[in-house]
């Protein structure tokens, strides 16, 4: 793969304090409110530092917790962080992540419109793209039901089938997005955003399976409390996380479960 | 050249921005009525049959010195209901959608916008019922319909521009302090009697007669009884003071917004 020395994220030093631990209620500076929760703070990305360059296909893993969404979420410009800045052009940036505004009420069909403006396709663009969408999902007879009928795998799907339905953009940021579905489900989708990571864009994928990290990413970033603990090879990084994880004090449990 | 590029580019972020406004309010007044058999038809059935209790109440039940009482009410009771439909819905607005808000780059003043709008169209139904009501009351021969009543959108426009600006503010105010909407409905219930909704003003004590008209709702169902029951127009400093409310409100709202609502995004 054509692969130059063009930096088209750059993450530089990005620090991300929350101030206010989520569900207890404080102000925010000038709105003089008192703060009621007794944590002050929370730092989920600690000088962060990440580059990636045109046409690389990144990993970013890490515990639940340990700040990927967050980061995420800095890089794609819906946080602002508390330190640090983050140079990438966003007009070329595209964030999939599975369901965003589905409402489980309405019919299958008034979501994928819903959810397809959100992402930012216009109605001409999913008018053209809408039989595709329930093909790939195969929902076919079930577009005008609502989607609390619908069992989970069915959901994601359908949220997977929106969300990927447009053209890859020039920056992919892919978000849990394989895991979905029963396992024939999972290879037509690994299918299709393999057909996307490798049409030459450059991708941020996170995931939790090592497989698949291992199998496309040429570099992984490992985040840990807030902090890059690791970057490399996918292999190195990803052997140094199954060590780290089997040292922590559940893994002899699950082992023997398992 | 350039600048023909950024034209078009702002076009269709324009185009866009409405596309997912008209989406989202679509959601909100589809999921009120979501799974029920009639559906979207409850939309315009339920303020009829909603005024057309009112109407028998107030026409059979009391009678006040008021020359139709019913109308009186009835004005009263519609602009109320826009009102406080657009505040309390738009107060959580931001909070409602906070999934939406984190994942998505849409604008974040969509989110009141469409708050904004449902209420608007739940409006424009019940005002199609009002107005069944107005002609049939006209065909009776019980009110006059003049001219004057093409200047009531105009007084709906004011109340919700007015009403707007108190949403942008309420709902970066809840992300921050929840216990606002709690007293947010305590504070509307005080607000709702001090609207003379179901009274006439003139049975008052003087003091909260003066009350009464600073309250910026009443005021704009004050115009709107003068335009539809007496056939005129209000002074002009009340529809000035009702622009003034107006205008301030949205301001401030917008500006509270802008101000405060990255700040508190992170509190989602």
């Amino acid at each position: 793969m054509k692969q130059n020395d063009e930096i088209v994220i750059s993450v530089q030093d990005v620090s991300m304090r929350f101030r206010f631990s989520a569900g207890t209620s404080s102000g925010g500076r000038g709105l003089s409110v008192k703060t009621m929760g007794k944590q002050q703070g929370f730092q989920a990305l600690d000088h962060v530092n990440l580059e990636i360059r045109r046409g690389e296909i990144v990993g970013l893993i890490g515990i639940n917790g340990s700040g990927k969404s967050t980061l995420l979420r800095v890089i794609a410009g819906s946080l602002k962080p508390t330190g640090g800045r983050v140079l990438v052009d966003r007009s070329k940036l595209q964030m999939l992540s599975i369901g965003t505004g589905f409402d489980t009420e309405l019919s299958a069909r008034e979501n994928v419109y819903i959810n397809g403006a959100v992402i930012g396709y216009t109605r001409a663009f999913l008018d053209a793209h809408y039989d595709e969408i329930v093909e790939f999902a195969e929902l076919q007879g079930f577009m005008d039901q609502p989607i609390r009928n619908f069992s989970s795998g069915m959901v994601s799907r359908l949220g997977f089938a929106v969300a990927t339905a447009g053209n890859a953009a020039e920056i992919l940021i892919l978000d849990e997005v394989l895991s979905v579905g029963d396992a024939f489900f999972q290879r037509k989708s690994l299918q299709k955003v393999e057909e996307m990571i490798t049409g030459g864009s450059t991708v941020l994928l996170v995931s939790h399976n090592m497989a698949t990290v291992t199998r496309y990413c040429s570099r992984v970033a490992w985040l840990e409390k807030g902090q890059i603990r690791m970057t490399g090879g996918a292999e190195q990084v990803c052997s140094a996380y199954r060590e780290y994880g089997k040292q922590r004090p559940d893994a002899g449990f699950t082992k023997r479960r398992v | 050249m350039a600048d023909a590029a950024e034209k078009r580019n702002r076009k269709e972020k324009r185009e866009q921005f409405a596309f997912v406004l008209h989406e989202l309010t679509w959601r909100e007044i589809r999921r009120k009525y979501a799974s029920s058999h009639l559906g979207l038809l409850w939309a315009i059935l339920s303020p009829f049959f909603h005024l057309l209790i009112m109407t028998l109440v107030f026409s059979g039940m009391f009678r006040r010195n008021i020359q139709n009482f019913t109308l009186y009410c009835l004005t009263g009771n519609v602009l109320w209901g826009l009102f406080r439909n657009i505040t309390e819905q738009g107060l959580g607005s931001l909070v409602d959608n906070r999934y939406l808000l984190i994942r998505a780059k849409l604008p974040r003043q969509i989110f009141v916008w469409t708050r904004v709008m449902s209420a608007v169209i739940t409006f424009l139904f019940t005002c199609a019922a009002f107005a069944l009501i107005l002609v049939v009351q006209a065909m009776m021969g019980k009110i006059v319909l003049t001219w004057k009543l093409l200047l009531f959108p105009v007084d709906v426009l004011l109340l919700i521009l007015f009403a707007a600006g108190i949403a942008h503010g309420l709902s970066v105010l809840y992300v921050v302090f929840r216990d606002i909407r709690p007293m947010y409905s305590v504070f509307l219930t005080l607000l709702m009697y001090l609207c003379a909704i179901f009274y006439p003003v003139e049975n008052l004590p003087a003091f909260v007669q003066t009350v009464i008209g600073y309250n910026p709702v009443y005021v704009s169902i004050f115009i709107a009884r003068d335009l539809i029951q007496n056939g005129v127009i209000s002074p002009w400093i009340v529809w000035l003071k009702m622009a003034g409310y107006a205008f301030v409100s949205f301001g401030l709202g917008l500006w509270v917004f802008s101000r405060y609502s990255e700040e508190v995004l992170e509190a989602l």
